[in-house]
């Protein structure tokens, strides 16, 4: 009887062991910075594109925090990952230098900033100002809703502890929408959110450095010609029609994939610098 | 006179029929439109306690400091909800954090306001400017159709009636043109119209035609001794007799003058036009009306004077009337109560 139970046991795992593994497929991982079904909807085109490319299919895999995106990219059971340029320079911190595929290209510029901004009826000018106010970040590892914002209040005399009190609202909408209902002085977001709800009564009073935007990777040790082959379909998918329309499809805006290279991300690094790879925990404690 | 009156008290009956019709519609009219206000108010509740509803997931996630949350929920539910021509969640001091406007333009708005207050001293509002539901909007457009069908019909109706009662009118008129007032059978001018027209006919297919004249004998001193009354009397009693005396269609009995009658006989020769004579005498004769200055006997009598002939030439029917008046007035001086009939051939006159 039991020597049934192992095999019935066996089989199951092998059944989802290729569940969760496409034999000669691919995955392709995204971080949770939207809800699963929005995810999908956004990178079913792109996926779909690749499948008919390669002729090998491509699976879409939402990875639940970018902590894992990254450990699951490290441990090869993902193959390419959608990545924030935080997270890529957190990938490069803990487990080196990956294979680059290319970075977006939104509206013509692979560069994406961040906006410090307060409502348009408020006194304050300056980033110095803002000692004993409330601030509005997004989510912790972001570069503009949150990193690089607090790397600007430092740099301006301005540390967590001396303001009145933040908070991370999650979204960087939603951190926009906390400085318009009035009850947090400034906040920060990246400067295409910022741009969205600008109209309706929110003034920018610090502008960060622009930084590389988010990118594709791939896992080590994967198939040098299949990378290869991978990143000329990267870079190609603005000369086709279905390219182009996957490209919309992850975010409005997207022109294309340009090549990109670690050292793009070096201004990023500096800006950062050690703030970067403070322990998560920390953040999470204050 | 009597149908002058029948003719007055119609168009009464029709007026007042009409005079209900409108106020049935009017009051069906009045009915719809108080269903549609009904509808209208019910519609607004349920708006507002939707409103409600939508305030206390908003009011939960403002107080979570679920911003965008809230700005979604204030988007979909604009989405979900067709009425909805403006929905917006603002500050008290004006920045907006959520809206919706439809791409619509609304038929018969309404504002719906509410505060919301989501911790200490944190306050939003609710705008929503909500559309009525295409259900309420077609009962009012159904009202108003039933309203504007109602008095097109009612024009029409009114038209028909007024049409139907010139119809009737103008019948009526006829009958008073041609019809004796007195007696009830045909007068002089519809007389000379039958006989012009059978005289043709006759002409036409060379056929006899008869005519007989006929005249109470001493009216005028029947009339003087009774009185002018009794004197109608008489002559509606014999006009009667005289019409029971002939049963074809064709056949005519008018009342050519006061105490006189003529009766056309198409189609009959002179010998069957004095039979027809000799019943009318007959028959007036068994009337027994008692004439106190009688000369024959004692009774109302009447002379007639009977002629038939085939139109020749262009020969006027006046021809027959001469005819028939000369035998007539033989018969008057003969005595009366008798005819006379003309000879087959129209230069001679028989005594019979």
């Amino acid at each position: 009887m039991s020597i049934w139970r192992y095999i019935f046991f066996g089989c199951l795992l092998c059944f989802q062991a290729a569940q969760a593994r496409p034999i000669d497929g691919l995955v392709l991982s995204v971080p949770p910075y939207l809800p699963a079904s929005e995810l999908e909807a956004r990178f079913s085109p792109l996926t779909q594109y690749l499948t008919a490319a390669l002729g090998r299919e491509v699976k879409l895999r939402i990875a639940q925090t970018n902590q894992q995106q990254i450990a699951l990219l490290g441990r090869g059971v993902i193959d390419l990952a959608y990545i924030g340029p935080a997270s890529y320079l957190e990938l490069v911190y803990l487990q080196g230098i990956h294979p680059l595929l290319g970075r977006l290209e939104v509206n013509g510029s692979p560069l994406f900033s961040g906006t410090i901004f307060v409502r348009t009826d408020s006194q304050i000018q300056a980033l110095e100002e803002l000692r004993d106010q409330r601030f509005a970040f997004g989510d912790t590892h972001t570069a503009m809703g949150y990193l690089v914002p607090r790397q600007l209040l430092a740099r301006a005399g301005v540390s967590l502890n001396d303001l009145a009190g933040y908070q991370l609202l999650g979204g960087q909408p939603n951190a926009a929408l906390a400085v318009l209902s009035g009850h947090y002085a400034a906040g920060a977001a990246k400067t295409e959110v910022f741009s969205d709800y600008k109209a309706r009564g929110l003034r920018a009073i610090a502008t960060t450095p622009p930084v590389s935007e988010y990118l594709f990777v791939a896992r080590n040790r994967l198939d040098p010609a299949l990378l290869e082959h991978l990143r000329t379909l990267f870079l190609a998918l603005r000369d086709s029609e279905a390219g182009r329309a996957a490209l919309q499809a992850i975010r409005p805006g997207v022109t294309g994939i340009v090549p990109a290279a670690d050292s793009d991300y070096d201004s990023l690094r500096s800006l950062l610098g050690r703030e970067l790879y403070r322990n998560d925990r920390e953040i999470r404690d204050e | 006179m009597s149908k002058l009156l029948q003719f007055r008290q119609r168009q009464l009956y029709w007026a007042t029929l009409a005079a209900l019709f409108v106020l049935i519609v009017i009051a069906g009219a009045l009915l719809i439109n108080r269903d549609y206000r009904e509808l209208r108010a019910s519609q607004q509740e349920i708006a507002e306690s939707e409103l409600s509803f939508l305030t206390e997931m908003v009011s939960h996630s403002l107080a979570n400091e679920q911003y965008r949350l809230a700005e979604l929920l204030i988007e979909r539910w604009g989405e979900k909800h067709p009425d909805t021509i403006y929905l917006s969640l603002e500050t008290p001091d004006g920045y907006v954090l959520g809206h919706y406007s439809s791409a619509t333009p609304g038929r018969d708005r309404y504002l719906v306001e509410q505060r919301i207050e989501y911790g200490y001293d944190r306050f939003a509002l609710i705008k929503l400017e909500t559309d009525l539901h295409a259900s309420t909007v077609a009962t009012r457009r159904f009202a108003l159709e039933i309203a504007v069908g109602s008095a097109v019909l009612l024009l029409l109706f009114g038209q028909m009636l007024l049409l139907l009662d010139r119809r009737r009118q103008q019948r009526v008129l006829d009958i008073w043109a041609h019809q004796d007032g007195l007696t009830g059978i045909a007068n002089r001018r519809r007389f000379e119209r039958v006989l012009e027209v059978e005289w043709r006919r006759a002409r036409r297919n060379q056929s006899s035609i008869a005519l007989i004249m006929a005249d109470l004998d001493a009216f005028k001193d029947y009339n003087d001794k009774l009185g002018h009354l009794a004197g109608d009397d008489c002559l509606r009693k014999v006009a009667t007799a005289l019409s029971e005396q002939v049963s074809r269609p064709a056949d005519l009995v008018a009342r050519y003058g006061g105490e006189e009658f003529a009766v056309i006989l198409p189609d009959t020769d002179l010998q069957s036009a004095q039979h027809v004579a000799e019943q009318m005498r007959l028959a007036v004769a068994r009337l027994e009306i008692a004439h106190p200055k009688a000369r024959v006997g004692v009774n109302v009598t009447i002379s007639l004077g009977v002629a038939a002939m085939v139109p020749m030439g262009e020969q006027p029917p006046n021809v027959l009337i001469e005819s028939a008046d000369r035998v007539l007035y033989l018969a008057k001086q003969a005595g009366g109560d008798r005819f006379v009939s003309t000879a087959p051939d129209v230069r001679r006159s028989v005594l019979v």
